[in-house]
């Protein structure tokens, strides 16, 4: 059994991939939904992006809408990879025997 | 920040994993029970009252018309205002995606009314006024519905498409009144059943 990935395996940031991973359709979302989707302040979400961001696990688009700037969040496939494998392990660290899947 | 980085035990990790995906489907996705829900009551309650109501030439009455696209347009309501506001702050391809396909909508049902115009205007009446009027939207639907399950690998709603398309056939063949009854039996109960579906995957889950 490899060692769990570091990034993912930290509160905060497993509920920030494990929600953009579950996301409708592999959508985007702003980061004000996401803020509030997750009850995190905007300052403890901005650094568990960007040390999500700095693994290649998420990417953060910043666009225009209307005259408003909107940032957009979304998982990456390296970060889909990722928390899969992440899964992975967790399953097989509660239930070794896979009797249960 | 200390609580943040401290790392879960496997459970907890698993708990956590859990919380988001259900908090995800419940915040951001459409519920579908209660969407094919709506759908289910207001094609099975307007479809009788349309086959109850409807003259001896087989025309539409006012009343039977009135509670049908009163509750058509009551679940059109409900379905645009849910959508949208489970979407508010989404975007992407799949926004994108969500987007067109809404046109779509819009187009589609559009076109149709233009169809009806050219039929009137072209002096088309009798049964088959029924027959086209009812037939043409709900293929529509049909057809919205197969090629959104496509595009978003939506099991459940590609196969209730096919199968209204299927009951559109029947309904078609079947005439007025009883196409009434058809739509109202077969079609809303797909719908019903898909949200039955619906809810039994969400308890499973």
């Amino acid at each position: 059994m490899s060692e769990l990935d570091p990034v993912i395996h930290a509160q905060a940031r497993l509920r920030v991939v494990a929600s953009l991973a579950a996301m409708p359709n592999n959508a985007s979302i702003t980061f004000p939904r996401l803020q509030k989707l997750l009850e995190m302040t905007a300052g403890n979400l901005s650094t568990h992006l960007r040390k999500l961001e700095d693994a290649g696990y998420v990417r953060q688009s910043k666009t225009i809408e209307g005259r408003t700037p909107v940032t957009y969040v979304e998982i990456t496939p390296t970060g889909l990879a990722a928390f899969e494998r992440y899964t992975a392990q967790i399953r097989s660290l509660i239930d070794p025997t896979g009797e249960s899947s | 920040m200390g609580e943040d980085e401290k790392s879960p035990t496997p459970a907890e990790s698993w708990a956590i994993i859990d919380a988001q995906r259900r908090q995800v489907r419940e915040s951001l996705s459409s519920d579908d029970r209660m969407l094919y829900g709506i759908w289910g009551l207001a094609w099975g309650i307007g479809y009788v009252a349309m086959f109850f109501t409807v003259g001896p030439e087989g025309e539409p009455h006012l009343l039977g018309g009135s509670i049908f696209g009163g509750l058509i347009v009551a679940a059109l309501v409900f379905t645009v205002v849910h959508s949208e506001r489970r979407a508010s702050g989404l975007g992407g391809a799949g926004g994108r995606m969500n987007a067109r396909l809404g046109t779509a909508w819009g187009a589609s049902f559009g076109a149709s009314f233009f169809i009806y115009g050219g039929m009137f205007s072209a002096g088309l009446e009798g049964e088959g006024v029924g027959v086209v009027a009812n037939g043409l939207p709900c293929l529509v639907v049909a057809c919205l519905f197969m090629a959104s399950g496509a595009a978003w690998n939506d099991t459940r709603q590609y196969r209730l498409g096919v199968w209204i398309a299927v009951v559109v056939a029947i309904a078609s063949v079947t005439g007025v009144p009883y196409l009434y009854l058809v739509m109202a039996g077969l079609g809303g109960g797909g719908f019903l059943v898909a949200a039955l579906a619906d809810y039994l995957d969400r308890r499973r889950a």
